[in-house]
């Protein structure tokens, strides 16, 4: 090897090596810069103490310990304010009910005149007794509310961004921003939204946000007293919801829909919808 | 350029700033900050109230003794606030109401009824107790064993 090529040889090394050192100290100083910033302005969004990028939740519903005592409907009315009347319900029950003879099942739910008539007003919940002198094939209650889906349809219909999903999977509603046009409400093949008109906007179960977001459980299922409604993180393997999965045969409703929903059920049959 | 394209594109700028500045003027601030919705609404509703339920843990703190009672006995899963109604701010707003009428409210689960499942305790409250009040055998704290030597006294 000539001495001139051995030259440029050497300078080219020392180059590189320059270049990498120059490159390191970068790379650690924009490093260090960023873990800095990360500590120093870490966010959490969307209350200080809640970070909803960490969360997954799910609901799970086991209507085989459902006794129809409606006390999660009363609950979730207490809880958000929702008018005591028998038309607006986040959350509400049905008992489905297949006759000796008959091929569909009968359905009744909290706001049926029967059971408002057993309740004594429209704003308490009861369900009467009305199948006692039938022959009853079998019957049992199914509580139902938004199945806050993967897949909203309602958010879909929503023309102005007023309804959307959070990263933590819920689905709610901008009362601010909703225009009350109601495409949402029809765009739910759940029924689970209403129009609130005292607002003149959409109105939904919200698991309870306001609870979630503090580490409570949205309140019907903080007062269930069956333990029918269960509420958990699909991120922690060990949340109530997915220990529900793993030891049930679960099934959602309406799958067909393409909504994709999160609640999932047990102890239903097909008829119910 | 010829005079048509300069007046194109004249025309072109023109829509194009007043077209966005018109959705920078009317798009709310935190719109899009998180997808197609307004990114403040998620505090909003994150915050819009103080839970109103607020669980056995803090009825313990002051109604220790009928917390013991109660965490001991076969009501245990039906919490206070099912029968009592929601906490709230009960310790600053005052009483929360005593539930007079027992009948009424025990027999919301244990009434015999279609669809209730067979393991739920039911009755038929004119047969099971006549006109009695259901908290003359029964404590709701603790249902069982009922007051037999109270009501025997009676």
């Amino acid at each position: 090897m000539s001495e001139e090529i051995k030259q440029t040889d050497q300078k080219r090394r020392g180059f590189l090596g320059v270049a990498a050192k120059v490159a390191a100290c970068t790379y650690a100083l924009l490093g260090t810069g960023s873990v800095l910033s990360a500590v120093a302005g870490k966010k959490s969004f969307p209350t200080e103490d809640y970070e909803w990028t960490e969360h997954n939740w799910g609901y799970a519903i086991d209507a085989t310990k459902c006794i129809g005592c409606l006390r999660c409907v009363e609950a979730c009315k207490n809880e958000n304010g929702v008018a005591k009347n028998a038309h607006h319900f986040r959350t509400w029950v049905e008992r489905y009910t297949w006759i000796e003879g008959e091929d569909k099942p009968r359905v009744d739910s909290q706001n049926d005149p029967g059971n408002i008539a057993a309740s004594g007003s429209e704003g308490e919940y009861r369900f009467d007794d009305r199948y006692k002198d039938m022959k009853v094939v079998k019957s049992y209650f199914v509580p139902k509310m938004c199945n806050h889906c993967k897949d909203p349809s309602c958010v879909q219909v929503c023309p102005t961004g007023a309804t959307f999903k959070t990263k933590d999977g819920a689905v709610l509603v901008d009362k601010k921003y909703c225009i009350g046009c109601q495409y949402c409400v029809q765009g739910c093949p759940y029924a689970a939204r209403y129009l609130n008109e005292e607002g003149q906007h959409a109105d939904k179960c919200t698991w309870c946000y306001h609870r979630i977001t503090k580490g409570m459980n949205p309140a019907c299922v903080e007062i269930c007293p069956t333990g029918s409604r269960m509420f958990g993180d699909y991120n922690d393997k060990n949340s109530v919801v997915n220990k529900f999965i793993r030891e049930n045969r679960v099934q959602v409703l309406k799958p067909e829909t393409g909504n994709n929903p999160t609640t999932v059920y047990i102890g239903l049959d097909k008829e119910v919808c | 350029m010829p005079k048509h394209i300069v007046r194109i594109i004249i025309l072109i700028v023109t829509l194009l700033t007043v077209g966005l500045s018109a959705k920078a003027y009317f798009t709310v601030d935190t719109f899009y900050d998180y997808g197609h919705y307004r990114g403040a609404a998620v505090t909003d509703i994150a915050t819009s109230h103080e839970p109103r339920y607020r669980g056995p843990d803090y009825c313990k703190m002051c109604h220790i003794d009928q917390h013991a009672v109660w965490s001991t006995h076969g009501h245990k899963t039906n919490k206070c606030e099912a029968c009592h109604g929601p906490a709230g701010q009960h310790p600053v707003t005052g009483k929360l109401p005593i539930p007079q009428d027992s009948v009424k409210l025990c027999t919301q689960c244990h009434q015999k009824i279609t669809g209730r499942p067979a393991k739920q305790p039911q009755v038929v409250p004119a047969e099971h107790a006549g006109t009695m009040a259901c908290i003359y055998c029964h404590d709701p704290h603790k249902p069982r064993p009922i007051r037999i030597k109270e009501v025997a006294a009676k």
